[in-house]
Protein backbone atom coordinates (compact mmCIF):
# COMPACT_ATOMS: atom_id res chain seq x y z
CA UNK A 1 0.00 0.00 0.00
CA UNK A 2 2.72 2.36 1.05
CA UNK A 3 4.68 1.49 -2.05
CA UNK A 4 1.68 2.33 -4.27
CA UNK A 5 1.15 5.70 -2.60
CA UNK A 6 4.78 6.52 -3.05
CA UNK A 7 4.71 5.61 -6.70
CA UNK A 8 1.64 7.80 -7.22
CA UNK A 9 3.49 10.64 -5.57
CA UNK A 10 6.52 9.93 -7.73
CA UNK A 11 4.35 10.15 -10.85
CA UNK A 12 2.86 13.43 -9.66
CA UNK A 13 6.35 14.85 -9.17
CA UNK A 14 7.39 13.54 -12.53
CA UNK A 15 4.49 15.28 -14.31
CA UNK A 16 4.65 18.53 -12.36
CA UNK A 17 6.88 20.61 -14.69
CA UNK A 18 4.74 19.64 -17.69
CA UNK A 19 1.54 20.60 -15.89
CA UNK A 20 3.13 23.92 -15.02
CA UNK A 21 3.85 24.60 -18.71
CA UNK A 22 0.24 23.70 -19.67
CA UNK A 23 -1.27 25.94 -17.00
CA UNK A 24 0.85 28.82 -18.29
CA UNK A 25 -0.22 28.27 -21.91
CA UNK A 26 3.36 27.27 -22.81
CA UNK A 27 2.16 24.46 -25.04
CA UNK A 28 5.36 23.97 -27.06
CA UNK A 29 7.44 23.52 -23.90
CA UNK A 30 4.76 21.27 -22.41
CA UNK A 31 4.72 19.18 -25.59
CA UNK A 32 8.51 18.76 -25.60
CA UNK A 33 8.44 17.79 -21.93
CA UNK A 34 5.74 15.14 -22.22
CA UNK A 35 7.09 13.71 -25.51
CA UNK A 36 10.47 13.24 -23.84
CA UNK A 37 8.84 11.64 -20.81
CA UNK A 38 6.89 9.32 -23.09
CA UNK A 39 10.17 7.76 -24.30
CA UNK A 40 10.87 6.32 -20.86
CA UNK A 41 7.29 5.86 -19.54
CA UNK A 42 5.31 4.36 -22.41
CA UNK A 43 2.86 2.65 -20.07
CA UNK A 44 1.80 5.77 -18.16
CA UNK A 45 -1.75 6.90 -19.13
CA UNK A 46 -1.29 10.31 -17.47
CA UNK A 47 1.40 11.26 -19.99
CA UNK A 48 -0.95 10.50 -22.88
CA UNK A 49 -3.84 12.30 -21.16
CA UNK A 50 -1.71 15.44 -20.82
CA UNK A 51 -0.46 15.14 -24.40
CA UNK A 52 -4.13 14.94 -25.41
CA UNK A 53 -4.87 18.14 -23.50
CA UNK A 54 -1.98 19.96 -25.16
CA UNK A 55 -3.05 18.92 -28.67
CA UNK A 56 -6.68 19.80 -27.90
CA UNK A 57 -5.67 23.25 -26.66
CA UNK A 58 -3.61 23.71 -29.86
CA UNK A 59 -6.65 22.63 -31.95
CA UNK A 60 -4.73 19.63 -33.30
CA UNK A 61 -7.79 17.49 -32.90
CA UNK A 62 -6.76 14.20 -34.57
CA UNK A 63 -3.57 14.02 -32.52
CA UNK A 64 -5.58 14.87 -29.38
CA UNK A 65 -8.00 12.01 -30.08
CA UNK A 66 -5.10 9.60 -30.64
CA UNK A 67 -3.56 10.55 -27.28
CA UNK A 68 -6.84 10.25 -25.33
CA UNK A 69 -7.37 6.85 -26.99
CA UNK A 70 -3.89 5.75 -25.87
CA UNK A 71 -4.60 6.94 -22.32
CA UNK A 72 -7.85 4.95 -22.32
CA UNK A 73 -6.19 1.83 -23.74
CA UNK A 74 -3.76 1.92 -20.80
CA UNK A 75 -6.40 2.93 -18.25
CA UNK A 76 -9.94 2.19 -19.51
CA UNK A 77 -11.51 3.91 -16.48
CA UNK A 78 -9.71 7.23 -17.06
CA UNK A 79 -12.78 9.49 -16.71
CA UNK A 80 -11.19 12.69 -17.96
CA UNK A 81 -9.64 11.06 -21.03
CA UNK A 82 -13.06 9.53 -21.81
CA UNK A 83 -14.79 12.91 -21.31
CA UNK A 84 -12.40 14.68 -23.67
CA UNK A 85 -12.47 11.94 -26.31
CA UNK A 86 -16.29 11.83 -26.29
CA UNK A 87 -16.47 15.58 -26.60
CA UNK A 88 -14.01 15.60 -29.54
CA UNK A 89 -15.97 12.85 -31.26
CA UNK A 90 -19.13 14.91 -30.88
CA UNK A 91 -20.68 12.54 -28.35
CA UNK A 92 -21.57 15.08 -25.70
CA UNK A 93 -22.89 13.83 -22.41
CA UNK A 94 -26.56 14.68 -21.93
CA UNK B 1 -51.86 26.01 -23.99
CA UNK B 2 -48.54 27.87 -23.85
CA UNK B 3 -48.31 31.56 -23.01
CA UNK B 4 -49.51 33.97 -25.67
CA UNK B 5 -46.05 35.21 -26.61
CA UNK B 6 -44.80 31.69 -27.28
CA UNK B 7 -45.43 30.19 -30.67
CA UNK B 8 -47.35 26.95 -30.90
CA UNK B 9 -45.63 24.30 -33.03
CA UNK B 10 -46.83 21.13 -34.68
CA UNK B 11 -44.31 18.62 -36.01
CA UNK B 12 -45.75 16.11 -38.47
CA UNK B 13 -43.63 13.03 -39.07
CA UNK B 14 -41.62 11.75 -36.13
CA UNK B 15 -38.80 9.86 -37.81
CA UNK B 16 -35.18 10.63 -36.97
CA UNK B 17 -35.34 14.29 -38.11
CA UNK B 18 -38.76 14.96 -36.57
CA UNK B 19 -37.75 13.31 -33.28
CA UNK B 20 -34.63 15.46 -32.93
CA UNK B 21 -36.69 18.52 -33.82
CA UNK B 22 -39.28 17.93 -31.09
CA UNK B 23 -36.52 17.14 -28.60
CA UNK B 24 -34.66 20.39 -29.32
CA UNK B 25 -37.86 22.45 -29.39
CA UNK B 26 -38.84 21.05 -26.01
CA UNK B 27 -35.33 21.82 -24.65
CA UNK B 28 -35.93 25.41 -25.76
CA UNK B 29 -39.04 25.49 -23.62
CA UNK B 30 -41.52 25.35 -26.47
CA UNK B 31 -44.66 23.24 -26.28
CA UNK B 32 -44.99 20.98 -29.28
CA UNK B 33 -47.74 18.90 -30.75
CA UNK B 34 -46.31 15.80 -32.46
CA UNK B 35 -48.07 13.73 -35.08
CA UNK B 36 -47.21 10.45 -36.76
CA UNK B 37 -49.21 7.62 -38.20
CA UNK B 38 -46.94 5.14 -36.38
CA UNK B 39 -47.87 4.81 -32.69
CA UNK B 40 -44.38 3.53 -31.77
CA UNK B 41 -42.74 6.66 -33.18
CA UNK B 42 -45.12 8.93 -31.26
CA UNK B 43 -44.53 6.91 -28.12
CA UNK B 44 -40.73 7.15 -28.40
CA UNK B 45 -40.79 10.98 -28.12
CA UNK B 46 -43.90 11.51 -26.01
CA UNK B 47 -41.79 12.97 -23.14
CA UNK B 48 -41.00 15.98 -25.35
CA UNK B 49 -44.56 16.57 -26.51
CA UNK B 50 -47.33 18.66 -25.05
CA UNK B 51 -49.71 16.56 -27.10
CA UNK B 52 -48.74 13.25 -28.75
CA UNK B 53 -51.12 12.35 -31.57
CA UNK B 54 -51.33 9.19 -33.67
CA UNK B 55 -53.13 10.01 -36.89
CA UNK B 56 -52.90 10.01 -40.67
CA UNK B 57 -51.82 13.55 -41.60
CA UNK B 58 -53.00 13.05 -45.19
CA UNK B 59 -56.59 12.87 -43.90
CA UNK B 60 -58.15 16.31 -43.47
CA UNK B 61 -60.66 15.21 -40.83
CA UNK B 62 -58.00 13.51 -38.72
CA UNK B 63 -55.84 16.64 -38.86
CA UNK B 64 -58.77 18.84 -37.82
CA UNK B 65 -59.63 16.45 -34.98
CA UNK B 66 -55.98 16.61 -33.87
CA UNK B 67 -56.40 20.36 -33.31
CA UNK B 68 -54.53 21.59 -36.40
CA UNK B 69 -56.10 24.97 -36.99
CA UNK B 70 -54.73 28.51 -37.29
CA UNK B 71 -56.05 29.49 -33.86
CA UNK B 72 -54.03 26.84 -32.04
CA UNK B 73 -51.01 26.32 -34.29
CA UNK B 74 -48.67 29.09 -35.45
CA UNK B 75 -46.05 27.00 -37.18
CA UNK B 76 -46.36 23.54 -38.69
CA UNK B 77 -43.29 21.58 -39.72
CA UNK B 78 -43.81 18.75 -42.19
CA UNK B 79 -40.93 16.43 -41.33
CA UNK B 80 -42.25 13.37 -43.17
CA UNK B 81 -39.25 11.50 -44.53
CA UNK B 82 -40.66 8.34 -46.03
CA UNK B 83 -43.06 9.47 -48.72
CA UNK B 84 -42.90 12.48 -51.02
CA UNK B 85 -46.61 12.10 -51.80
CA UNK B 86 -47.60 12.08 -48.11
CA UNK B 87 -45.42 15.15 -47.50
CA UNK B 88 -46.95 17.10 -50.42
CA UNK B 89 -50.49 16.08 -49.57
CA UNK B 90 -50.07 17.00 -45.88
CA UNK B 91 -48.55 20.34 -46.83
CA UNK B 92 -51.49 21.11 -49.13
CA UNK B 93 -53.94 20.22 -46.35
CA UNK B 94 -52.13 22.49 -43.90
CA UNK B 95 -52.32 25.36 -46.41
CA UNK B 96 -55.98 24.63 -46.90
CA UNK B 97 -56.59 24.60 -43.14
CA UNK B 98 -55.11 28.11 -43.00
CA UNK B 99 -51.93 27.42 -41.02
CA UNK B 100 -49.96 30.69 -41.09
CA UNK B 101 -46.44 29.33 -41.37
CA UNK B 102 -45.46 26.02 -42.90
CA UNK B 103 -41.94 24.63 -43.03
CA UNK B 104 -41.44 21.46 -45.02
CA UNK B 105 -38.59 19.02 -45.28
CA UNK B 106 -37.60 18.12 -48.83
CA UNK B 107 -36.36 14.65 -49.67
CA UNK B 108 -34.89 15.59 -53.06
CA UNK B 109 -34.59 18.61 -55.33
CA UNK B 110 -37.76 17.80 -57.26
CA UNK B 111 -39.68 17.58 -53.99
CA UNK B 112 -38.15 20.90 -52.88
CA UNK B 113 -39.35 22.58 -56.09
CA UNK B 114 -42.89 21.27 -55.62
CA UNK B 115 -42.97 22.42 -51.99
CA UNK B 116 -41.80 25.87 -53.06
CA UNK B 117 -44.54 26.01 -55.71
CA UNK B 118 -47.20 25.04 -53.18
CA UNK B 119 -46.08 28.11 -51.26
CA UNK B 120 -44.47 26.81 -48.08
CA UNK B 121 -42.66 29.47 -46.09
CA UNK B 122 -39.42 27.54 -45.93
CA UNK B 123 -38.05 24.36 -47.44
CA UNK B 124 -35.43 22.56 -45.38
CA UNK B 125 -33.10 20.05 -46.87
CA UNK B 126 -31.31 18.53 -43.85
CA UNK B 127 -29.38 15.83 -45.73
CA UNK B 128 -28.15 18.26 -48.39
CA UNK B 129 -27.27 20.91 -45.79
CA UNK B 130 -25.36 18.45 -43.62
CA UNK B 131 -23.55 17.02 -46.65
CA UNK B 132 -22.58 20.51 -47.81
CA UNK B 133 -21.34 21.44 -44.36
CA UNK B 134 -19.37 18.20 -44.04
CA UNK B 135 -17.83 18.69 -47.49
CA UNK B 136 -16.78 22.24 -46.61
CA UNK B 137 -15.24 21.18 -43.29
CA UNK B 138 -13.40 18.29 -45.00
CA UNK B 139 -11.95 20.56 -47.66
CA UNK B 140 -11.39 23.48 -45.27
CA UNK B 141 -10.37 21.85 -41.97
CA UNK B 142 -9.68 25.26 -40.44
CA UNK B 143 -13.35 26.16 -40.64
CA UNK B 144 -15.00 24.39 -37.74
CA UNK B 145 -18.53 25.72 -37.72
CA UNK B 146 -20.34 27.90 -40.17
CA UNK B 147 -23.61 29.73 -39.89
CA UNK B 148 -25.02 31.12 -43.10
CA UNK B 149 -26.55 34.60 -42.81
CA UNK B 150 -27.39 34.97 -46.49
CA UNK B 151 -26.06 33.72 -49.80
CA UNK B 152 -23.21 36.20 -49.51
CA UNK B 153 -22.54 36.48 -45.77
CA UNK B 154 -21.78 34.01 -43.02
CA UNK B 155 -20.44 33.67 -39.51
CA UNK B 156 -17.60 31.14 -39.32
CA UNK B 157 -15.24 29.74 -36.78
CA UNK B 158 -11.62 29.74 -37.91
CA UNK B 159 -8.61 28.39 -36.05
CA UNK B 160 -6.29 31.38 -35.57
CA UNK B 161 -3.33 31.09 -37.98
CA UNK B 162 0.20 30.99 -36.53
CA UNK B 163 0.89 34.51 -37.82
CA UNK B 164 -1.71 35.85 -35.38
CA UNK B 165 -0.20 34.40 -32.21
CA UNK B 166 0.84 36.87 -29.51
CA UNK B 167 -0.60 39.81 -31.46
CA UNK B 168 -3.57 41.94 -30.42
CA UNK B 169 -6.64 42.34 -32.63
CA UNK B 170 -5.68 45.99 -33.06
CA UNK B 171 -2.16 45.12 -34.22
CA UNK B 172 -3.54 42.56 -36.65
CA UNK B 173 -6.01 45.04 -38.15
CA UNK B 174 -8.22 42.15 -39.25
CA UNK B 175 -11.17 44.33 -40.19
CA UNK B 176 -9.13 46.50 -42.54
CA UNK B 177 -6.89 43.77 -43.94
CA UNK B 178 -9.40 40.96 -44.36
CA UNK B 179 -12.73 42.85 -44.32
CA UNK B 180 -14.17 40.52 -41.70
CA UNK B 181 -15.12 41.27 -38.13
CA UNK B 182 -13.99 39.16 -35.16
CA UNK B 183 -17.14 38.94 -33.06
CA UNK B 184 -15.83 36.38 -30.61
CA UNK B 185 -12.91 34.20 -29.56
CA UNK B 186 -13.28 30.62 -28.34
CA UNK B 187 -10.43 29.55 -26.13
CA UNK B 188 -9.44 26.47 -24.16
CA UNK B 189 -8.31 27.61 -20.73
CA UNK B 190 -6.06 25.19 -18.81
CA UNK B 191 -7.28 24.74 -15.23
CA UNK B 192 -6.68 22.56 -12.20
CA UNK B 193 -9.98 20.86 -11.35
CA UNK B 194 -11.14 21.78 -7.83
CA UNK B 195 -12.65 18.32 -7.30
CA UNK B 196 -9.86 16.08 -8.49
CA UNK B 197 -6.78 18.30 -8.63
CA UNK B 198 -6.27 17.09 -12.20
CA UNK B 199 -5.21 19.31 -15.08
CA UNK B 200 -8.18 19.96 -17.37
CA UNK B 201 -9.39 22.41 -20.01
CA UNK B 202 -12.30 24.81 -19.73
CA UNK B 203 -14.06 26.30 -22.73
CA UNK B 204 -14.32 30.07 -22.70
CA UNK B 205 -16.00 32.36 -25.21
CA UNK B 206 -15.02 36.02 -25.32
CA UNK B 207 -17.80 37.82 -27.10
CA UNK B 208 -17.11 41.18 -28.77
CA UNK B 209 -13.42 41.11 -27.74
CA UNK B 210 -11.61 44.35 -26.95
CA UNK B 211 -9.08 45.61 -29.55
CA UNK B 212 -6.20 44.90 -27.13
CA UNK B 213 -7.16 41.23 -26.78
CA UNK B 214 -4.13 39.10 -27.68
CA UNK B 215 -4.51 35.96 -29.77
CA UNK B 216 -2.95 32.85 -28.30
CA UNK B 217 -2.19 29.48 -29.82
CA UNK B 218 -5.32 27.36 -30.20
CA UNK B 219 -7.73 30.32 -30.30
CA UNK B 220 -10.75 29.89 -32.53
CA UNK B 221 -11.92 33.15 -34.05
CA UNK B 222 -15.62 33.67 -34.65
CA UNK B 223 -15.72 35.94 -37.68
CA UNK B 224 -18.57 37.56 -39.57
CA UNK B 225 -18.30 38.76 -43.12
CA UNK B 226 -18.54 37.94 -46.79
CA UNK B 227 -17.93 34.27 -47.50
CA UNK B 228 -15.20 35.09 -50.03
CA UNK B 229 -13.36 37.27 -47.51
CA UNK B 230 -13.62 34.59 -44.82
CA UNK B 231 -12.27 32.10 -47.35
CA UNK B 232 -9.28 34.42 -48.06
CA UNK B 233 -8.56 34.69 -44.35
CA UNK B 234 -8.66 30.92 -44.01
CA UNK B 235 -5.92 30.58 -46.61
CA UNK B 236 -3.38 32.61 -44.61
Amino acid sequence: MKKNNQSKEDIENLLEPGKFYILNNQYEEALKFFLKLEQTHKDNPEIYYHLGLIYEAKQEISKAKEMFEKALSLSPKHKLAKKHLDSLLGIEEK
Amino acid sequence: MPEKNLKHFAVIGLGVFGSYLVEYLSQLGVEVLGIDIDEKKVDSVKQYLKLPIVCDATDRKQLEDAGINPNDIDVAIVAIGESVEASIYTTLLLKDLGIKKIIARALNTQHAKILAKIGVDKVVFPEANTAEHLARTLVSPHIIEEFELSEEYSISEIVAPKEFYKKSLQELGIRTKYKVMVIGIKRKIPIVSEDTGETDLKDEVLLVPEPDETIIEGDVLIVAGKKEDIEKMRKI
